[in-house]
């Protein structure tokens, strides 16, 4: 299923009510009764407009602390490993096993000498790390393709399990942080933020929630 | 701007959001003076004259440094945030959160910039007095309390450098378990040296030690050597080590004359008698000043399967609110608005730990300095803490029962809460921890708290067991420490005349007959080994 919207909060708002109708039901791993659906396809846009209205909507309520957008985007910015975090995004994209910065020194390089390569690719799953069946503290967020088209920045994540109600609006504004750095160094405008969810899901305790949020708007 | 100003001012600039005594600004400034003065004055080799040299360049440092941090306080770059015990001194950096400051003089200049610090939504209880956090100067940017692991340590000076490293990264407590591996390695003489220098570390950082024995591992042909290393105790009667005997019921048994010995030394020096029973409990316990620390059993078991041998310490307790209960219902009466309350304390402790979080490598340097390669599980145990003081137990016209089942509901509240926000942060790709522990505040958590309003519990000897309110008392006792599943201890203020077998009996009583994790035995008010019953009158 492909969903397309302009703007950050339309496309949460799509993606949830799609999962909704059309998820099919199962049990995860964690005995949690959810709504699944396979490989969805999201894409925003101009994200820049709202990238972060998902967030502050989540924000609104006190029945939870959602993480602050400093800390969001810290786990894919920081360079050295927080020990407080099983695992994060930011020393496996510029610090790979130690040996690689994806970005500084693969991605940017690359799109400048060759701005319609296919090759940008950030990698985020380590099999060496991840390929354990008893480790499940392993990355949602898998890999990051980026392309320019017609001057902007465009960018494409996997994501393999993905709550789309928590997790999505987190995952988009890391991805944007990203983009507008890598974006800024090729003096290119951001583009669009595609994210294919191998599994969107939600989880039906969440349903009372979902609803409440979207009835403040 | 004078160069030592610069100094200090640098250390300022290092550490931004700290609360630093002189002593701490010493060390971080002029290290290798501060290093000298240390081996002139600790070394247990060094001659009279070296060490009296040694306190003479520490007092003169002092001063100098002292004058500069008063002109600085004078020039309102500095504030003096506090006082501690003995006059120490405590120092902040003068600006608000937020606020960025470039000092020009003569050439020099330095950025002093203070970040947003953790917003505290509960400020009207602050201000009323109700909720209070351990020390705040410093309750982002430290832990409360760490355990260490005794076998990890090759001597006590290797120890001891590790301990004093990690008070700059806490404000409460360092448990050292397993300290009976490192005792048995090393002779008599390093004990009472280590013990000495360690006395002298603890007052001059403000904060505490405990020294964990597992009896277990003790050696029989070590016991009179042993029992000779605790006689230090009697000679420096230190007021911040805690020694704990983490102990079953039948090793308390079969250690008659370890005991009755210990029973000896510490109801002579006056001090406390710490027993953990481990038919109880098998995690560690730590007493702090803000309070007992331990950790979840569970957790306990994972990290004595899989982390034991290969971690040198891990985090206990990273952060700590308290609520004076006595005082909240006689402001605000209601029972739902205290739910809420305590809910709003859980979500600040979860902004704090963010912070803690996104600069533990700045904030906790020497402690993850410790913990490599594996710093990330050095988190994987920790906990939060929300303490109660004068929450109802022995208090004259409360309901006890009534509290108990209001903060077990709240509890599991909270657990749920806890659960929550960790799936939330998993599914936004930053799966970590956050656990909140419930435990009563001991009175050094705040000087301001309310009047204690529970009576402490006296006993005179095995009489007492037989009584009816007595037995009520630690069957309470018993249901509180199912509740502050944070640690609890029962303290017995031992008074009348001072037998060693008597006391071994009591204790050995209690170990077979309540299910009290921790133990204390206060022999403190103990004015006489031979006083009678009548001279103590509540």
């Amino acid at each position: 299923m492909e969903i397309n919207e302009k703007t950050t909060f339309e496309a949460w708002k799509s993606a949830i009510n799609a999962v909704m109708r059309d998820g099919r039901e199962f049990i995860d791993t964690n005995s949690r009764q959810c709504k699944e659906l396979v490989n969805l396809k999201v894409e925003v846009v101009a994200p820049e407009e709202d990238v972060t209205k998902p967030i502050d909507f989540l924000n609104e309520s006190d029945k939870w602390v959602y993480p602050p957008t400093d800390e969001i985007e810290n786990i894919v910015m920081t360079r050295r490993l927080a020990p407080a975090y099983n695992y994060s995004y930011g020393p496996t994209i510029f610090n790979f096993q130690g040996k690689v910065n994806q970005v500084d020194d693969f991605i940017i390089p690359l799109l400048k000498k060759d701005p319609v390569s296919r090759r940008a690719i950030i990698s985020l799953w380590d099999p060496v790390a991840y390929c354990d069946i008893n480790n499940k503290s392993v990355p949602g967020l898998i890999s990051m393709h980026f392309r320019i088209v017609e001057e902007r920045l465009n960018v494409t994540c996997i994501i393999r399990s993905n709550d789309m109600f928590f997790g999505w609006p987190a995952n988009i504004y890391q991805a944007y942080v990203l983009q507008s750095y890598i974006a800024k160094k090729l003096n290119k405008e951001a583009g669009s933020i595609t994210t294919i969810s191998l599994s969107a899901h939600l989880f039906i305790d969440q349903e009372d929630d979902i609803r409440k949020v979207f009835e403040r708007r | 701007m004078n160069q030592i100003e610069y100094e200090i001012l640098t250390v300022f600039k290092e550490n931004p959001e700290s609360e630093l005594s002189t002593f701490d600004i010493i060390s971080k400034a002029f290290p290798s003076e501060a290093e000298k003065i240390k081996i002139e004055i600790n070394n247990e080799y060094n001659n009279k004259s070296t060490t009296s040299e040694g306190r003479q360049s520490k007092g003169k440092i002092h001063r100098k440094v002292l004058y500069h941090l008063n002109r600085l306080v004078e020039d309102g770059i500095l504030k003096l945030s506090r006082e501690g015990t003995k006059g120490h001194k405590y120092f902040v950096l003068n600006i608000k959160p937020g606020e960025e400051v470039i000092l020009e003089k003569r050439y020099k200049k330095i950025l002093l910039k203070k970040p947003e610090t953790a917003a505290i939504p509960l400020e009207s209880y602050q201000k009323e007095g109700i909720v209070k956090q351990f020390e705040p100067a410093t309750w982002v940017d430290r832990l409360n309390s760490i355990l260490l692991q005794g076998w990890n340590f090759e001597d006590y000076n290797n120890l001891f450098k590790v301990i004093s490293d990690s008070f700059q990264n806490i404000n409460d407590v360092v448990g050292l378990d397993n300290f009976e591996m490192l005792l048995q390695k090393q002779n008599p003489e390093a004990f009472g040296a280590f013990i000495k220098k360690l006395c002298i570390e603890c007052d001059d950082y403000g904060k505490k030690v405990n020294i964990i024995i597992d009896v277990t591992h003790l050696k029989k042909d070590k016991l009179p050597e042993i029992v000779e290393e605790m006689k230090i105790f009697e000679e420096v009667n230190p007021a911040n080590i805690e020694m704990i005997f983490d102990v079953s019921a039948r090793e308390f048994n079969q250690n008659y004359d370890l005991f009755e010995q210990v029973i000896d030394i510490f109801s002579r020096s006056k001090l406390k008698l710490n027993i953990k029973n481990r038919d109880v409990a098998e995690t560690p316990y730590l007493i702090g000043k803000a309070g007992v620390y331990t950790f979840d059993e569970a957790d306990w078991q994972l990290y004595k399967k899989f982390y034991k041998y290969k971690l040198k310490g891990i985090a206990c307790a990273q952060a700590s609110i308290a609520i004076d209960v006595y005082k909240y219902f006689q402001q605000r009466k209601s029972a739902k608005e205290f739910r809420d309350l305590l809910l709003k304390v859980a979500k600040t402790l979860l902004t704090v730990n963010s912070l803690q979080r996104m600069k533990s490598e700045e904030y906790f340097k020497n402690l993850m300095k410790l913990a490599e390669p594996m710093s990330k599980e050095f988190f994987m145990f920790s906990r939060n803490y929300i303490r109660l003081w004068n929450y109802g137990w022995k208090q004259p016209q409360s309901d006890p029962k009534m509290m108990f089942e209001m903060v077990k509901s709240i509890k599991e509240e909270i657990k749920t809460f806890c659960d929550s926000e960790e799936t939330i942060y998993l599914s936004c790709g930053m799966p970590t921890r956050f656990k909140v522990a419930f435990g009563p505040a001991f009175r050094e958590f705040d000087k301001n708290f309310s009047e204690m309003q529970f009576s402490r519990l006296q006993i005179n000897g095995m009489d007492d067991f037989r009584s009816k309110e007595f037995k009520e008392i630690l069957n309470a006792k018993e249901e509180l420490f199912e509740l502050f599943d944070g640690g609890d201890r029962i303290r017995f203020l031992r008074t009348g005349s001072i037998n060693a077998e008597a006391i071994f009996n009591e204790i050995m009583t209690i170990m077979n007959s309540y299910k009290l994790a921790f133990i204390c035995y206060d022999f403190g008010s103990v004015k006489g080994s031979d006083l009678k019953l009548t001279s103590f009158l509540k």
